[in-house]
């Protein structure tokens, strides 16, 4: 590209001037521009005109709930409000320590929350159940038939309904959900600006142990705050977090000790790890996924009492399992890039083959392979949607049972609600994949040639 | 005695002895106690010559549709082969979209590059078993319905039963020696190629490498399917009605909207992720290649096909493989959406027979087998694009 660049201060003349170098400077370019620029208007065009006019997003803000949580009793959803604020919380402060920016930052969180909590004041959507009648004539013969048919009725609030529709449905009404909503996004805001502030101290080892802790110890936190809960219950994007917080921390551990097994100076642990490392990599989760749900008493006791915990804790077993062979993968590559010289200096100065993989081995060999981890952990989440196949609610097959039970009022409304699904997927994925973006910029990883 | 233990763990032979002896015998007792319980029900094999027991119609070949009376180790093989039919279109056709979708992200025009970037980043990042129901459960079934003969009338329709294509059907039973005459005038023309490519080395003197082998293949092609008195000939679908009213399609070939979708979701998935694989491979030659093909007075398209493409496969090809064999087992998850592949195959026959240990060691088997198939075509590509 030439160097004419084009910024927001840029006067009609320069513009011009960039346009040509850019866009029209040859007559291949020229067709390529207004190609692409004619499917891009169209593919706008179309959106715009979907979302904002032809969408019924009633059907997704009626069912707001089940997409989030499903059928998660009521009365204990603080539960998992606790485990958002910690989430949320933990995410901001970090966020804040570790980026200098955060005007960017407050910006998208300011426009979600814009769009999240004041679009929807005043909206309310209910079914109701209205009496018909038709005559059908058939020949001679007219018959009556009534009945009750389920209407999906909207009202709207302040917000003019094409305004609404930027928010999918997806914009909250007045109430208690509302409140805490609005504490989630302060939260952000606020946990990014305290993160900055103490951010002068983030070499600071107690604080970087103590931030690390409370990574750590989140996740137990968030599977302690569900006992009592039956695991029935758990559904939607909800069990789609669980499964992937809980099988990708375990399988981070599960991976690294492969890899260490894979390095091992006994013959047998190498073989052993590779292995299993090999077996499990050669079939698809889907295959282990469903084997794990049909496992009876085949494989004898040790099956048996597999087969006798919950199909969810199973589940998760087996993200950890498949996920910590193909994390191992990743973390020998990272073992592999330490300069040999490493090795023998922290042999050389004595420190024993613990110390020597503690302290300095392994924090070169994992910090040099972040975004490749967090590139398995985010197929790890879009694995999740797999457990659709095998009779757990997740929010892939509940986005299904909606399109299938409702329909009364959802007939031939899939594309609302694969959007809304397809968001919450998509949404944390790119920002998993954002966060690799940035650990590979920050490490320098993708720099060296 | 524990000064002796101690002894023999400090000292790194025997500690390694230990070690050795102490893991191995735990191994083989995890696997000897596998084995066993795999045996004792394995040994029973006579369940796979039972019928398979319900008829599916969801292969695109008629060969691969499994019959009620079908036995069970003939319904797994067809499942397996259902696999492949859709893996292979699906590694063909992502490659190449994703072939021009990685080269579009870096074309020098940023319109393009951005279209390119929102491609990659929506279907990156979306779960392939979405995209799958999306299409299975809701574009497809919202297509109209077959009597309204969407498409091409006479050649190709599109209907919520799925899509009618012109197909190639057998006139005799003896159609199958055609396939190996090309197979054989393909590897005859490769040769002929190499050779005549050889001698144009050593001579100087242009020999025709490329026409001559076209001319062998076409060649053989042509005089083969006459002498084979015209093996295949085309149908062409037609929407019919039944005398109970009913519509169906008649000739062509029918692709099934599980088939279609797993075909279409597979292909989009992945060549987001070839895309980016071919990005990061042209970005990897250095740019001084470039300047000087740009200096030797290469037009933009010789840069790119006799310089930059050649060296960019060299870095492509491990992780293609790599994407390639993802592809094949994630075509597992069309079983979700009633594609008669391998996995509902053996579901269908775990449900009835229950023996599920056996079968699903042939669906391993098939993986490890596919797989390795995969990775030896790769691996053999990737031996004749390496520098020698």
């Amino acid at each position: 590209m030439t160097t004419v660049t084009a910024t927001s201060q840029s006067t009609l003349a320069e513009r011009v001037a960039w346009a040509k170098a850019n866009l029209f400077n040859s007559r291949g370019n020229s067709v390529l521009t207004v190609v692409s620029l004619g499917t891009a208007a169209l593919l706008i065009f179309l959106a715009v005109r979907y979302v904002l006019f032809q969408a019924n997003w009633g059907l997704v803000a009626i069912n707001r709930r089940l997409f989030f949580i499903g059928s998660y009793p009521p009365d204990e959803t603080l539960r998992i409000w606790i485990a958002i604020f910690l989430v949320v919380g933990l995410i901001s402060i970090t966020y804040g320590i570790w980026s200098g920016r955060l005007r960017p930052y407050l910006m998208v969180i300011g426009v979600i929350a814009a769009i999240v909590l004041t679009l929807g004041l005043g909206t309310d959507v209910r079914i109701e159940a209205r009496e018909f009648t038709d005559v059908i004539q058939a020949g001679e013969q007219t018959t009556t038939v009534s009945g009750i048919n389920n209407v999906l009725v909207m009202e709207q609030g302040w917000a003019p309904s094409w305004l609404y529709a930027i928010s999918l449905g997806l914009a909250v009404p007045f109430g208690s959900t509302w409140l805490l909503m609005a504490a989630v996004f302060a939260t952000l805001a606020a946990g990014a600006w305290v993160g900055q502030r103490i951010a002068p101290w983030r070499s600071n080892p107690i604080m970087l142990q103590g931030l690390g802790a409370l990574w750590v110890l989140l996740i137990p936190t968030i599977v302690l705050l569900q006992i009592g809960v039956s695991s029935n219950s758990w559904e939607s994007a909800f069990l789609d977090v669980l499964v992937f917080v809980v099988g990708g921390f375990f399988s981070f551990f599960i991976g690294l000790a492969l890899a260490l097994g894979r390095i091992s100076p006994y013959a047998s642990i190498r073989v052993a790890s590779v292995g299993y490392i090999e077996v499990v990599r050669a079939a698809p989760l889907l295959v282990w996924l469903l084997f794990a749900t049909f496992l009876q008493d085949e494989l004898g006791p040790i099956g048996e009492s597999f087969s006798s915990i919950d199909l969810v804790y199973r589940v998760m077993i087996v993200f950890a399992f498949f996920g910590g062979a193909y994390i191992a993968e990743v973390i020998r590559g990272g073992l592999q890039s330490v300069p040999r010289g490493q090795w023998e200096a922290s042999q050389s100065l004595g420190l024993s083959s613990m110390q020597m993989y503690a302290l300095i081995v392994l924090p070169q060999a994992i910090r040099a392979v972040i975004p490749a981890i967090i590139g398995r952990f985010i197929a790890l989440w879009k694995d999740t949607a797999l457990l659709a196949a095998i009779s757990l609610v997740n929010t892939l097959e509940k986005s299904k049972k909606i399109l299938s039970g409702q329909t009364d009022i959802a007939e031939g409304a899939f594309f609302e609600v694969y959007i809304v699904v397809g968001l919450i997927y998509w949404a944390v994925s790119y920002m998993l994949s954002r966060l690799g973006g940035a650990a590979e910029a920050r490490l320098g990883v993708g720099q060296r040639r | 005695m524990k000064e002796y233990l101690l002894d023999v763990w400090n000292h790194s032979n025997s500690r390694a002895r230990v070690v050795n002896i102490v893991v191995g015998v735990a191994a083989a007792l995890i696997a000897l106690y596998l084995v066993y319980s795999i045996f004792s029900n394995l040994f029973d094999f006579r369940f796979i010559t039972g019928p398979y027991g319900s008829p599916d119609r969801s292969s695109i070949f008629s060969a691969l549709e499994v019959e009620a009376s079908d036995p069970r180790w003939l319904g797994m093989l067809k499942g397996a082969g259902n696999t492949i039919s859709v893996v292979v279109f699906a590694i063909a056709l992502s490659s190449f979209l994703g072939l021009a979708v990685g080269v579009a992200r870096l074309a020098n025009n940023p319109i393009l590059t951005r279209l390119g970037k929102v491609y990659v980043e929506t279907f990156r990042n979306l779960p392939l078993l979405l995209i799958m129901f999306f299409f299975a459960f809701g574009v497809f079934r919202a297509l109209p319905q077959i009597q309204s003969r969407t498409g091409i009338d006479g050649f190709f329709y599109v209907s919520n039963r799925g899509l009618a294509i012109p197909w190639l059907e057998p006139t005799h039973s003896m159609w199958w020696i055609w396939p190996l005459v090309l197979v054989a005038a393909a590897v005859v023309a490769v040769a002929v190629r190499r050779r005549k490519d050889r001698q144009e080395e050593e001579t100087g003197q242009s020999m025709r490498g490329n026409t001559w082998a076209a001319g062998i293949f076409l060649g053989a092609a042509v005089v083969s399917f006459l002498a084979l008195l015209l093996p295949l000939r085309l149908t062409l679908p037609d929407v019919a009605q039944s005398e109970s009213g009913f519509f169906t399609y008649a000739g062509g070939n029918q692709l099934g909207l599980g088939y279609i979708s797993a075909l279409v979701s597979l292909t989009l998935y992945f060549s987001a992720f070839i895309a980016e694989i071919v990005r990061g491979s042209i970005q990897a030659v250095p740019h001084g290649q470039v300047e000087a093909a740009s200096s030797l007075g290469f037009t933009v398209y010789q840069r790119f096909t006799l310089i930059v493409l050649p060296q960019a496969l060299r870095i492509m090809i491990p992780a293609l493989n790599n994407e390639y064999q993802n592809a094949n087992k994630d075509s597992t998850l069309a079983h979700v959406i009633a594609y008669g592949e391998i996995v509902l195959i053996s579901n269908r026959i775990v449900n009835n027979a229950g023996n599920l240990l056996q079968t699903y060691l042939f669906i391993f088997l098939v993986f490890i087998i596919t797989n390795l198939i995969i990775s030896t075509i790769m691996n053999t590509i990737n031996r004749n694009v390496q520098l020698k």
